[in-house]
């Protein structure tokens, strides 16, 4: 988690590390708007563009973020980002504003979004924060996309629904309807069938983890020191 | 790495020269975001509106006015005290009213229509703007799911007679779905209630409307 480990590496956000199948962050908005592809998709880039900005900022200030009243001031940064994406999404992409309701400002409290800000940008120079913020928020809008794809075509039977509110009028006869929404496993557009999916793709990725790296060539088992609890699934050790 | 001691002065005034600059930003940014924002509301506004209207009557000669609901009939339109309704004005002649209905008769809570009613008492279209019905069951009554709803367009009060104002389980006209009786008849219900609500309403309606839309015609 820390650059100056030999562990580190800004591409583990995308797999070893990532986000939501590691560390279980971000949640509540991965359940919640991924009924679509569109909300998802939505959601993912307007949470990197925040990850990206407050990430900047934090690297560019992080001399002035330290002591005692640091974590207020990382939430002032984000928070701002945020009300600044929201102002524009609310400009420039009304309907997707409405979509997303309340979970376009709730990304202040994206644990994704604070944790990165605290452990990577507040401490390291700009360069490596921006990657950081771009790996760890691409990861977060892949998981989202795949969530939001598998949920729309087998909870709705369709994708590409409601892709206007992000690509304006040319999206409107992007959608694709391969089967009748009266064959459709209906638990999948509610949140109890996104958490369940969420478990499958998280044992998928273990299994995927244990099956391509045998024990025999598994990374030395050394603790991760320090960082035990960025690691919520998987190897704990 | 964590600090335990007590933030000091200069940590204050630091956080509060955060806070100053990050106001100052974002109060720049909303001052310049304003009138995008409002627009996009007032086209949205419109939209919502819009889709209860007859598809030829979507341009701009349409304008749209609020107008209060007489607080007695609030209870019968499931409304409460400041909803109102709009008029949709063509050349300042009320050609349609545009009137939030709301039914607790739901299996999962309200069920919130608009109706799209005509001068001469005929609906335009239904449209449900939210509810909690069984999704695969009750949610058929969204056009998205299915066209039912479209069931009710040039429907009036004596079309048919108000006796048939029902769904067939009850001895009406209205389909419902396999499965799920209680939301259709919900709808059908309400709707019927809209135009009854409607009916009693308009001869004052469009006196009130005519004479403040032309007060030159008094004179």
């Amino acid at each position: 988690m820390n650059p100056s480990d030999d562990n580190y590496s800004a591409f583990h956000g995308l797999w070893r590390d990532h986000p939501v199948l590691v560390q279980l962050l971000g949640l509540s908005p991965l359940l919640a708007v991924t009924t679509t592809l569109a909300n998802a998709l939505g959601l993912g880039l307007v949470t990197l563009t925040v990850l990206l900005g407050s990430s900047v900022t934090c690297s560019l200030l992080r001399r002035q973020l330290n002591g005692a009243l640091h974590l207020p001031m990382l939430l002032l940064i984000i928070a701002a980002w945020v009300t600044c994406a929201e102002l524009l999404v609310r400009a420039y992409a009304y309907p997707l504003a409405q979509a997303l309701g309340i979970f376009l400002p709730l990304i202040t409290s994206n644990c994704i979004v604070l944790s990165r800000a605290q452990t990577i940008a507040a401490r390291h120079p700009i360069g490596t924060a921006a990657l950081d913020a771009t790996v760890i928020g691409s990861g977060f809008l892949a998981l989202l996309l795949i969530v939001g794809a598998i949920r729309e075509l087998f909870g709705r039977g369709s994708l590409f629904a409601d892709m206007h509110l992000i690509f304006g009028d040319v999206a409107r006869d992007w959608l694709w309807q391969p089967f009748d929404g009266d064959y459709t496993l209906l638990i999948l557009s509610m949140p109890a069938g996104a958490f369940l999916l969420l478990g499958f793709l998280i044992a998928s990725k273990n299994f995927l983890d244990s099956w391509l790296l045998p024990s025999s060539e598994s990374p030395p088992e050394k603790p991760i020191t320090g960082s035990k609890r960025v690691r919520t699934t998987g190897k704990i050790n | 790495m964590t600090v335990k001691t007590a933030p000091n002065r200069a940590q204050w005034l630091r956080l509060l020269g955060i806070a100053l600059l990050i106001g100052a930003l974002v109060t720049t940014l909303e001052m310049l975001t304003r009138e995008r924002i409002v627009a996009s509301q007032t086209s949205a506004e419109l939209d919502y509106l819009r889709q209860v209207l007859d598809p030829d009557d979507q341009g701009a000669a349409i304008t749209f006015k609020k107008w209060p609901i007489v607080s007695r009939k609030l209870e019968l339109l499931g409304l409460s005290e400041g909803d109102e309704m709009h008029i949709a004005l063509r050349a300042g002649q009320p050609i349609a009213a545009i009137i939030p209905s709301i039914s607790n008769a739901g299996y999962g809570g309200a069920i919130k229509l608009l109706v799209g009613i005509d001068f001469t008492g005929h609906i335009i279209a239904v449209r449900v703007i939210s509810h909690r019905e069984t999704a695969g069951l009750g949610d058929k009554i969204e056009l998205a799911k299915s066209d039912w709803i479209e069931a009710f367009s040039k429907r009036s009060l004596s079309n048919p007679d108000t006796k048939y104002w029902a769904v067939e389980a009850d001895g009406g006209i209205y389909d419902q779905f396999t499965g799920a009786t209680i939301t259709p008849r919900a709808v059908v219900n309400q709707v019927a209630a809209t135009l009854q609500f409607f009916a009693d309403e308009r001869a004052a309606l469009a006196a009130q409307i005519t004479s403040q839309a032309n007060p030159e015609a008094r004179e």
